[in-house]
């Protein structure tokens, strides 16, 4: 997540994402006050490579220092415009990792997902555990703008692995998070798929780089 | 809702409708931080949906304690589907001043959005810092005419009742906003079909006005209605000067009490204050 002023606009494109459980995301940062009004603020993924779960072979370190076996994997994590966040190149350690949102959501977000290739989400993980190309960032209490994916194409994707969209989790309804009952952002999320097209590809074929 | 199915594996509806979009809206009162509207319900009318908003989350820390303030900003996902109308109920008091925005991927989405509010107080819609008059007065409806949702912003005020309607497209942002004026409020010893065949409205906005020496445009009906014939109507200031305001109300409260303001039927009960943006002033009759 970054930190910019103005009207902005913040593209990831072209790269390749393979065997995550907090998926690619995009992420600004936008000033408190009246200019927040002007203008929607755009965060684009384009033409990236978004593999569910690597074949073995090509799984996480074996001495058990980075095990993501055991966890649910996504390829997206929603996108949010905030009102502030770290800078984009971090000048010291944070306990808080990047994706945790500390400040309000800001207004007039918008994100798009254009020309995206997502493969092999097969809905379970090799150790069970679901995997699914969105999610939403657990963080993300506030304000998740709509977000729409064009000509995403899907290769060995099962049709239940679309998304988990997680209810808000209930230990938010405490005095000190959102009151009386959990924030109701994750039950507004709204995802548009248009002009997608489908594969089944043998999932011993591996190539990343075949589709750019 | 047709074309929507319930996916439990991925906690989640799959729908294949065009329309749909985020309606967010916040209030933008002094105090948006610190009291609450919510919960807030958004009801699409003629179905079951009741979607329960929160505000945002406390991310203020002060040392050990939390802040004690949220934002109260607020997204929910609408069915833009032309003619769909939403009520949203607030279940603490609305705030003065909100501003609302639709986005959807079909530029054709819309609603009509509804608000009850607690106490009839005069507010705009603006669009673009335009303000959006009401609809025509509908003397067979004896209200403002209805919603036709013919360009973002068209509005009305139902008196009575008191719900502001507003018609809202994808991409459009509207602020709704207190207004200066003078509301006040007759009773008068008539029926409502003797004050309808009399000219209704418009004679009596026209009464008004020669009484005051303003024009007939800067008044404006709010409601109509038995009991025996009660009008509530407000006056707004052409200059948009508050003192230019007060002055009108001054007088008019003058001719309330030397009973000279001729409406066409004799006055039983008054009420009138002059409310602005900040309030309501100092400057109220009770008779």
């Amino acid at each position: 997540m970054s930190l910019v002023k103005g009207p902005h606009t913040a593209i990831f494109s072209h790269m390749t994402i393979v065997d995550n459980f907090k998926g690619l995301s995009n992420g600004l940062a936008r000033s408190r006050g009246p200019a927040e009004y002007g203008g929607r603020w755009h965060m684009q993924l384009n033409k990236n490579f978004i593999v569910g779960e690597a074949p073995e072979l090509l799984d996480q370190p074996t001495d058990g220092s980075w095990n993501l076996k055991h966890q649910d994997k996504c390829g997206i994590y929603s996108m949010s415009v905030i009102h502030g966040a770290k800078p984009i190149h971090p000048t010291m350690a944070s306990p808080k990792p990047y994706d945790k949102y500390k400040s309000y959501a800001a207004w007039g977000g918008k994100a798009t997902l254009q020309g995206n290739t997502f493969k092999n989400f097969i809905g379970t993980t090799a150790a069970g555990k679901r995997m699914r190309i969105l999610c939403i960032n657990k963080h993300a209490s506030d304000f998740i703008p709509e977000h729409e994916l064009n000509q995403s194409h899907l290769v060995n994707v099962d049709e239940g692995a679309l998304a988990y969209l997680m209810d808000p989790p209930s230990g938010w309804a405490n005095v000190k998070d959102c009151g009386n009952f959990p924030c109701s952002t994750p039950k507004n999320y709204l995802a548009s798929w248009t002009e997608t097209s489908y594969d089944i590809q043998n999932t011993s074929n591996f190539n990343y780089g075949s589709t750019f | 809702m047709t074309n929507c199915e319930r996916k439990e594996s991925q906690n989640a509806y799959i729908c294949k409708r065009e329309y749909l979009g985020i309606l967010t809206f916040e209030s933008t009162d002094e105090d948006q931080e610190d009291r609450s509207m919510q919960p807030i319900y958004v009801k699409l009318q003629g179905t079951n949906m009741n979607n329960k908003l929160n505000s945002m989350m406390d991310h203020m820390w002060d040392g050990f304690y939390t802040g004690q303030k949220r934002m109260s900003r607020f997204q929910s996902v609408l069915d833009g589907t032309k003619g769909n109308v939403y009520d949203l109920s607030y279940t603490g008091s609305p705030a003065k001043a909100q501003t609302f925005v639709f986005h959807s991927q079909n530029k054709a989405a819309s609603a009509t959005i509804r608000i009850a509010y607690p106490s009839a107080v005069s507010r705009n819609v603006a669009k673009d810092g335009a303000i959006i008059e009401y609809n025509m007065w509908d003397e067979k409806l004896r209200q403002y005419g209805p919603i036709l949702q013919t360009k973002c912003g068209e509005n009305r005020y139902m008196g009575v009742v008191n719900i502001l309607e507003f018609y809202i497209t994808s991409d459009c942002e509207l602020k709704v906003t207190p207004r200066d004026a003078i509301q006040t409020l007759v009773r008068m010893e008539w029926t409502l079909d003797a004050f309808f065949a009399d000219g209704g409205t418009t004679t009596f906005m026209d009464r008004v006005a020669a009484s005051l020496g303003i024009h007939a445009s800067t008044i404006k009906i709010v409601s109509v209605y038995e009991g025996s014939l009660i009008v509530n109507y407000e006056i707004q200031s052409p200059a948009n000067d508050l003192s230019d305001l007060y002055a009108i109300q001054e007088k008019q409260k003058q001719l309330y009490l030397t009973n000279q303001l001729n409406l066409g039927a004799p006055l039983l009960d008054i009420s009138t204050a002059t409310h602005t943006q900040k309030g309501v002033a100092t400057d109220s009759l009770n008779t």
